[in-house]
C-alpha cells in the first residue's frame, strides 16, 4: 500500500479549478498505469485517489454539485440496470459519467435497425451485438473506473435473485408490463429500491419504488380474466426524446437514493408530456 | 359546473370531442361518476388503465365534482 499511495501522490498534478482554487488531480492514464502496476482495478485506484483528496480529472466538473465525499460513495455503489434499450442505454451512459463504481446490466437481445431511432448504445456499427455486452464495451470507453458485469439474459425467474446481491438500486428500463411486474417483485423480495421509467410517444413517467412497496402493481396489474390492453407505446411509437428525458430523471433518482439527498417519495409518479411542455405529479 | 380533463398518451386522440373546450375544460350540469363521463366522450373503457382526480388515484365509480381535475391514462410500458 505505501507504494500505491506514493504512486498516486507522484502522478497527481495540481490544477486550478473553475473557481480559481488549487486542486490535486489525477488523469485516467495515470490511474490505469497505477492499477496495472499494483494489480488493482482502476475503480479501486480511483477510490484511493478520492480518499487522499486527489480528484480524478474526469470528476473535476462534477464538483461541487457532487462533493468529494459523495463521489466516493458513488464509486463504492452498485447499480443494476435491467434492459439496455431506449431507457437503459441512456441511463447506463449517464451512470458511467457520474462515476458509479459497479454496474450490472441485463438484456437478452441484440441491436436491430428499429432500435436506431432512440437507443443510445445502438449505432450502425453495433447492429447485431448483444445489448448487454455492448453496454460493457461502451462503458469501458467512457469510464475505465467503472466495473461492469453484463448478463445476456432476461430477469424472469426467482432463482435469478443472486445476480443482485450487494446492489444498492435497481433501474427498471424494461419495455413491457409482465417483465416490469416480475422485476418489481424481485426488488421487493430483496428489499432493494427500484427506479421505474416508461415512455409512449412524446410522454413518459418516472417513479421511485421504496423497498417493500407494491405501488407498481397499480400501474401494471391486470386481472387474468380480462383481455390484454394495447399499451400506448404500441399506438404512438417511441421517438428518441421521451426516452432520453425519462432516463435522465431515472438517473437523477438513482443519484438521490445513493446520496440520501431526499426521502423516497413512494406512491407517486411524475408524468411528462414533451408535446404540451408540461409535467404533473400523480399519487397512487 | 366546470372541470378540467386531461387525456394522456394514446387517449389524446379523444380530446377533440366537441364536449371538451380549449384547455381541456368541460361544462357539466351536475356531479357524475368518472365512468359516465368516459362513456359520453366515447372512450373505450378497456383502453383506460389509471384514473386520477386532483392528482389522486380514483376509479370509474368515483364522483367528479365542480372544479375537479380529471386525468386519464392508458397503459404505458415502452422503454
Amino acid at each position: 500500500m505505501p507504494d500505491l499511495f506514493e504512486d498516486i501522490e507522484t502522478q497527481s498534478q495540481t490544477v486550478k479549478n473553475p473557481m480559481g482554487a488549487d486542486v490535486k488531480t489525477i488523469s485516467d492514464r495515470s490511474m490505469v498505469d497505477i492499477a496495472e502496476k499494483n494489480k488493482l482495478t482502476v475503480r479501486v485506484v480511483s477510490v484511493h485517489c478520492l480518499k487522499l483528496g486527489i480528484v480524478p480529472l474526469r470528476y473535476l466538473r462534477n464538483s461541487p454539485s457532487i462533493s468529494l465525499d459523495e463521489q466516493i460513495i458513488l464509486a463504492e455503489s452498485q447499480v443494476a440496470v435491467v434492459g439496455c434499450g431506449g431507457l437503459g442505454g441512456h441511463v447506463i451512459v449517464l451512470l458511467a459519467r457520474l462515476g458509479i463504481g459497479k454496474l450490472l446490466v441485463f438484456d437478452p437481445d441484440t441491436f436491430d435497425e428499429t432500435n436506431l431511432n432512440r437507443q443510445a448504445l445502438c449505432r450502425s456499427d453495433t447492429l447485431g451485438a448483444f445489448k448487454a455486452e455492448e453496454a460493457a464495451r461502451q462503458c469501458a470507453m467512457i469510464n475505465p473506473a467503472m466495473e461492469v458485469r453484463s448478463h445476456v439474459l432476461a430477469i424472469t425467474y426467482p432463482s435469478q435473485n443472486h445476480y443482485f446481491s450487494n446492489t444498492d438500486v435497481i433501474v427498471d428500463a424494461l419495455d413491457n408490463a409482465q417483465d416490469r411486474l416480475f422485476l418489481a417483485s424481485l426488488a421487493r423480495d430483496l428489499k432493494i429500491p427500484m427506479v421505474h421509467g416508461a415512455v409512449a410517444g412524446f410522454e413518459g413517467r418516472v417513479m421511485t419504488i421504496a423497498p417493500g412497496s407494491t405501488s407498481i402493481e397499480t400501474l401494471y396489474h391486470v386481472e387474468k380474466t380480462t383481455t390484454p390492453q394495447a399499451s400506448a407505446e404500441i399506438l404512438l411509437g417511441t421517438p428518441a426524446l421521451a426516452p432520453a428525458l425519462i432516463a435522465t430523471f431515472q438517473t437523477m433518482s438513482v443519484l438521490k437514493i445513493l446520496l440520501k439527498r431526499s426521502p423516497m417519495a413512494d406512491n407517486s409518479f411524475l408524468h411528462f408530456d414533451l408535446g404540451k411542455e408540461s409535467f404533473n405529479t400523480f399519487t397512487l | 359546473m366546470r372541470i378540467e380533463v386531461k387525456l394522456f398518451a394514446s387517449l389524446g386522440r379523444f380530446a377533440s370531442h366537441p364536449l371538451i373546450l380549449p384547455g381541456g375544460i368541460m361544462e357539466l350540469p351536475s356531479p357524475l361518476p368518472v365512468g359516465d363521463l368516459v362513456d359520453s366522450l366515447n372512450i373505450p373503457r378497456q383502453e383506460i388503465k389509471l384514473i386520477f382526480l386532483n392528482g389522486v388515484h380514483a376509479h370509474m365509480d368515483s364522483e367528479i365534482r365542480d372544479g375537479d381535475r380529471l386525468g386519464i391514462f392508458p397503459p404505458i410500458g415502452g422503454g
